[in-house]
């Protein structure tokens, strides 16, 4: 039963791109509501910190670096960063930070004026 | 124009133009050597949509030594700007208002039009393959639009095909817009699914203002119907107070815009979809089915194969790289991205493709004749309509602004509200004369 469970579970990963690969706008969305106020940087400037590469290197490893870099902030970032709701979301972070990196010529549309 | 104007121009033009109907007759039929090449310098352009035209028209009008052709696989133009009308059954709107005759333009404008599918590219021979012939090249222009890019929503392609098959997305010129007319027209009640796309993409209003349409139709024909616009953002990426204020006050119990939501699953067959939705107070997204009774989902979108098909270089988002100001590739300087392909910042508009078109004409033309261009001298601006509302008719608008800051280009926008009456009324004249820009008039010779 168990190995049913977890063939369906797969599949049901497998069939939907975001799942795999991490949503952007999903990203912005907890970026917004979880991180942003503990860091108090708005979206775009955020992003725009690293470039695409170096944002894939501090999510490498179970987001190792990421977690390193930005604890100490707060803590409740700090308790965030040690959860699972921190692993399970990291996906779309990465996503996120990747879609509008340094070197991506894309801004995000965090609380500034009209993006497109 | 009436359709059988489009017709009896299309004869005519045919009748006093052997070199158009030669290329038009030749497609598809052999491969051969481009066997007309004069010797005057060519620019050809790949695509007859806004930008294409545009370009097409103005290198003529900057330098009328060059030879320009135009290849284009539709052998009619339909237009995507007012087809929301159209499908939101606005009085007086017709499909034949959406269609124009590609070999009116090419002689207006004197062009050459090939009505033709463009298959390959090669940018060391400097040659541009159709499913007819080769065609030698001097520049080149790519202004394909866009294409959709089903592999960011689903990573099964049969799944993806279902939803196209099904749903179709009608951001292109072409059928799909039928097939959604058809589904707005005999939709006789419940849920209709309209989905923004994320990243950007064509015409940011467009899914705000077709949901508008939608609910026109619905509110005019008394039909018990709700679109459900799903959105990845948290509110409207163009427009937004505008958008929100028509939802909440005209068509509150037609429109239900369900902001921060994703697609996750669609089961055409039982006509469901699984979306996971933000919860502002769990900070979590949450799973929910909805039924779809009928839907229109649009997918993320990409530069058209054009730029595949010349191995030029993309954008880390799937958009050609181009120089920094001007419209040129940066993995050729002889090739160019005019419209929604191109990477720069700008909106993706017709009025945009056509206002970039017009900047890239002059910067071939003069770049052929051996003239300095200064970049900084012309910048393109964007003025973009929504019809929200019929009676009266009302419309909102965004203008788009660009100049150059630290060497690239940076693009400010300021958009209307609320509707009024003045933007609605002002719809049909700038349709008008962007098709006049691209067609010119229509010549009963
Ligand atoms: C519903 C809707 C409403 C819109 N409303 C507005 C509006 O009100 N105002 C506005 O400014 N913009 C609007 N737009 C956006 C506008 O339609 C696009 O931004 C514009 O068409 C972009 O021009 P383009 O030349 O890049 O692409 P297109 O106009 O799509 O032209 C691309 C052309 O390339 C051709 N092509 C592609 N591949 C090949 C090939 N291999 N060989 C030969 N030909 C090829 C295609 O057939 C097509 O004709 C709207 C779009 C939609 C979908």
């Amino acid at each position: 039963m168990k190995t049913v469970i977890a063939i369906i579970f797969c599949l049901a990963l497998g069939a939907y791109a975001q799942d795999r690969l991490g949503s952007h706008s999903k990203g912005l969305t907890y970026y917004k509501y979880i991180i942003k106020p503990e860091l108090g940087i708005p979206g775009d400037v955020f992003t725009k910190k690293y470039t695409t590469q170096e944002w894939q290197a501090l999510f490498d490893d179970g987001a190792k670096g990421f977690k390193k870099q930005f604890s100490n902030v707060s803590p409740k970032l700090d308790a965030f960063l040690a959860s699972d709701k921190f692993k399970q979301i990291a996906p779309d972070l990465r996503a996120f930070t990747i879609f509008y990196a340094q070197d991506s010529g894309y801004l995000a549309p965090c609380d500034t004026k009209e993006r497109f | 124009m009436t359709r059988r104007d489009i017709l009896k121009l299309s004869a005519a033009a045919a009748a006093v133009a052997p070199t158009l109907s030669f290329a038009a007759s030749e497609s598809g039929k052999r491969k051969t050597a481009d066997i007309d090449r004069s010797s005057k310098q060519r620019v050809i352009v790949c695509g007859g949509g806004f930008g294409g035209l545009t370009t097409a028209k103005y290198i003529k009008e900057f330098y009328p030594e060059a030879e320009v052709m135009l290849i284009e696989k539709n052998s009619h133009f339909t237009s995507c700007p007012y087809s929301n009308l159209w499908l939101g059954g606005i009085e007086g709107t017709s499909l034949q208002e959406l269609s124009y005759s590609y070999l009116q333009a090419a002689n207006n404008f004197g062009y050459r039009f090939v009505n033709e599918t463009v298959t390959a590219i090669d940018k060391k021979a400097q040659t541009v393959t159709t499913d007819g012939q080769t065609y030698a090249y001097d520049r080149l222009v790519l202004a394909g639009g866009i294409e959709y890019d089903y592999d960011k929503l689903f990573a099964d392609k049969e799944i993806a095909k279902e939803c196209y098959m099904h749903y179709p997305p009608a951001m292109k010129p072409g059928s799909e817009h039928l097939s959604l007319k058809n589904k707005v027209e005999n939709f006789s009640g419940g849920n209709f699914i309209v989905t923004v796309p994320a990243g950007g993409y064509r015409c940011p209003p467009a899914p705000y203002e077709r949901a508008c349409m939608i609910a026109n139709y619905f509110k005019k024909n008394g039909i018990k119907g709700k679109v459900l616009l799903l959105d990845p953002r948290e509110k409207p990426g163009a427009k937004p107070e505008g958008f929100l204020y028509v939802f909440k006050h005209l068509y509150a119990d037609y429109i239900e815009y369900m902001p921060m939501s994703e697609i996750k699953d669609i089961d055409a067959a039982n006509k469901r979809l699984t979306i996971e939705r933000f919860n502002k107070e769990t900070y979590l997204y949450e799973t929910r089915e909805l039924p779809m009774d009928e839907g229109n989902i649009i997918p993320p979108m990409k530069a058209a194969k054009l730029v595949e098909l010349a191995g030029i270089k993309r954008t880390p988002h799937g958009w050609a790289q181009l120089e920094k100001l001007g419209f040129a590739s940066v993995s050729d300087p002889r090739v160019y991205v005019v419209g929604d392909s191109g990477g720069h910042p700008f909106p993706k508009s017709g009025h945009m493709a056509n206002s970039c078109g017009y900047i890239a004409a002059k910067h071939i033309a003069y770049a052929m004749q051996g003239k300095a261009v200064d970049k900084r001298a012309d910048m393109p601006s964007n003025i973009c309509y929504s019809m929200v509302g019929e009676n009266p008719l009302e419309g909102i608008s965004v203008h788009h602004e660009v100049e150059v800051k630290g060497g690239t280009y940076s693009v400010s926008a300021q958009s209307t509200k609320r509707p009024d009456a003045n933007t609605g009324e002002s719809i049909k004249p700038w349709f008008d004369a962007i098709m006049n820009d691209l067609f010119g008039p229509a010549k009963n010779s």
